[in-house]
């Protein structure tokens, strides 16, 4: 396929995102919101799953294991607890007027100022990375489909040739992504107000990526192999060497990493800026946990459900070579010759990665501006005629900061290391706020009338 | 579970199989299937995530569907 092709169905998809959050905020402004139900607050937490998810999954299956799981099987246990414990940080939230995870942990400890600066500089710092993941998987995708060979997928080479020939490919998806969130994530300062077309938007691409997953899931199970059992009779039968792939890896400290991945994932889901936005910020009625509770797992498991086949067709595929095991998902239909089912899964890695930098951006600007703006402004105690249309483009400029930082790490770093191993940085820096999460939530009593069921 | 289940039971309901989620996730219960032998072609720990995890989004789903609504202002439940 021609960049040219591929470029201009990306722009039409984008275009439709940009119809699906107009509509929803249209809908808002006329008072029948599309967002306010059960079933859409379920696929905005879809935002978990990102281009890591997506692709970094299959890769990780296809080098190191079915340890991969742990990341989804963590949510998945820690969703037995919603009901007491997100429900009860949802109307403490909604109490305190709380805006974001900076905002939750200081209200604790008497809305500290310094203490909200710190949680909001590693909450940002700790995101860079992730962002940046994103960032490297739709640049090497589109270059991938574009038909550029592996070498050809250093952030150096990423340009888009036929028409730019200087500006990379990142480069343009950041601008585009930064352009979105300042329409939908920025048009008002109340950071408690929930930005419905944002989370229309992103529950619109939950879809698309399940779908994309499961088209290419249902291809390569059973249209280019004849189901699971075919699937794992050939891997055993070509590559006994590698039956480890079908173990969880148990040598040193494998069991270790097992429990530890599965409980870093537990405080990722409650505690990454994102997931704190979508889950809380952007609740409209906490009876919503009902549903999600066992619809968000539903969606980790069917998201889940073809990682493993598609890493063994990979490997069988490419005899062997994992090398560029993360792109499986991409390859398997591109290698077949089926450019159709391949640009879905382009739209579909897209969908996850664009998804996750639009709300971790709008998230953290949230907080930049709450909590390390806002106390400047007041402590110097600057007066302006228009002071929200200040603060309003300097959380744009946050925005955008935010986004293009995880472009630059992308550019010096991002060459060196796995999808896997990048997002688990960030998932390090949100077990962080886990401990004074905790004492919020223990720290607060409810109403007598609003107390959870416990 | 039903309405005839106080909010308290449902709480200590709630840690058993929350409890056992994480006993039956987690190692040293994982290696008793963290093995190659296959069941109906499909390796035992694959079958074994592949069977336990729904299993686990059903608990849920039932236990959820025992809860009653608040009202949307943040009123308690009929316990």
């Amino acid at each position: 396929m021609t960049h040219a092709a591929i470029g201009s169905i990306a722009v039409i998809f984008v275009l439709i995102l940009f119809g699906v959050a107009y509509y929803a905020h249209l809908r808002r402004k006329r008072g029948s919101s599309v967002v306010d139900n059960a079933h859409v607050y379920s696929l905005a937490l879809a935002i978990y799953c990102t281009s890591w998810t997506y692709y970094g999954s299959v890769g990780r299956a296809a080098t190191s294991g079915l340890d991969f799981l742990a990341i989804y099987l963590g949510p998945t246990l820690i969703c037995f607890s919603w009901w007491f414990l997100l429900r009860k940080i949802v109307i403490i939230s909604k109490q305190q007027n709380i805006g974001s995870i900076a905002d939750f942990i200081s209200s604790r400890y008497g809305k500290s100022t310094s203490l909200g600066m710190i949680v909001t500089i590693f909450a940002v710092l700790g995101i860079v990375p992730y962002i940046a993941l994103q960032l490297k998987a739709i640049a090497d995708t589109f270059n991938l489909l574009g038909g550029f060979s592996a070498e050809h997928l250093a952030p150096a080479n990423h340009s888009i040739s036929s028409l730019f020939h200087t500006v990379d490919t990142a480069f343009i998806v950041a601008l585009v992504l930064s352009l979105f969130c300042i329409l939908f994530g920025a048009m008002r300062l109340d950071s408690t107000e929930r930005n419905e077309g944002l989370i229309a938007t992103i529950a619109f691409e939950s879809i698309i990526k399940l779908a994309a997953f499961l088209a290419v899931g249902i291809f390569v199970t059973y249209g280019l192999f004849d189901g699971f059992t075919d699937l794992f009779g050939k891997f055993l039968h070509l590559y006994p060497d590698k039956k480890n792939l079908l173990l969880i890896p148990t040598s040193g400290s494998g069991a270790n990493r097992w429990f530890t991945m599965t409980f870093m994932s537990m405080m990722a889901i409650m505690f990454l800026p994102r997931q704190f936005h979508a889950m809380v910020i952007e609740n409209s009625d906490h009876n919503h946990i009902r549903t999600a509770m066992w619809a968000f797992p539903a969606y980790l498991f069917l998201l889940n459900l073809f990682v493993i086949p598609i890493a063994l067709a990979g490997i069988i595929t490419f005899n062997g070579d994992t090398s560029m095991a993360d792109y499986y998902v991409l390859n398997l239909p591109l290698t077949t010759g089926h450019n159709a089912l391949a640009m879905l899964v382009f739209i579909g890695g897209f969908s996850a990665a664009s998804g996750m930098v639009m709300l971790e951006s709008v998230a953290s600007a949230t907080m930049i501006l709450n909590n390390l703006v806002m106390p400047i402004i007041l402590r110097f105690n600057i007066k302006m005629n228009d002071i929200s249309g200040l603060l309003l483009n300097i959380k744009r400029a946050a925005i955008v900061m935010v986004i293009f930082l995880g472009y630059f790490y992308y550019r010096t770093l991002g060459e060196s290391a796995a999808l896997v191993n990048i997002g688990l940085i960030s998932f390090m820096a949100a077990t962080q706020f886990a401990p004074p999460s905790s004492a919020v939530c223990i720290g607060n009593a409810l109403p007598a009338k609003a107390q959870p069921s416990a | 579970m039903s309405e005839k289940y106080t909010a308290q039971q449902r709480h200590q309901i709630w840690l058993i199989f929350f409890f056992l989620g994480v006993v039956m996730l987690n190692f040293p219960f994982l290696q008793i299937f963290n093995r190659v032998e296959q069941f109906f072609g499909i390796p035992m720990l694959v079958l074994y995530l592949l069977v336990g995890w729904p299993v686990s989004i059903v608990v849920i789903f039932i236990f959820a569907r025992s809860i009653s609504e608040d009202n949307p202002s943040g009123g308690g439940e009929n316990s």
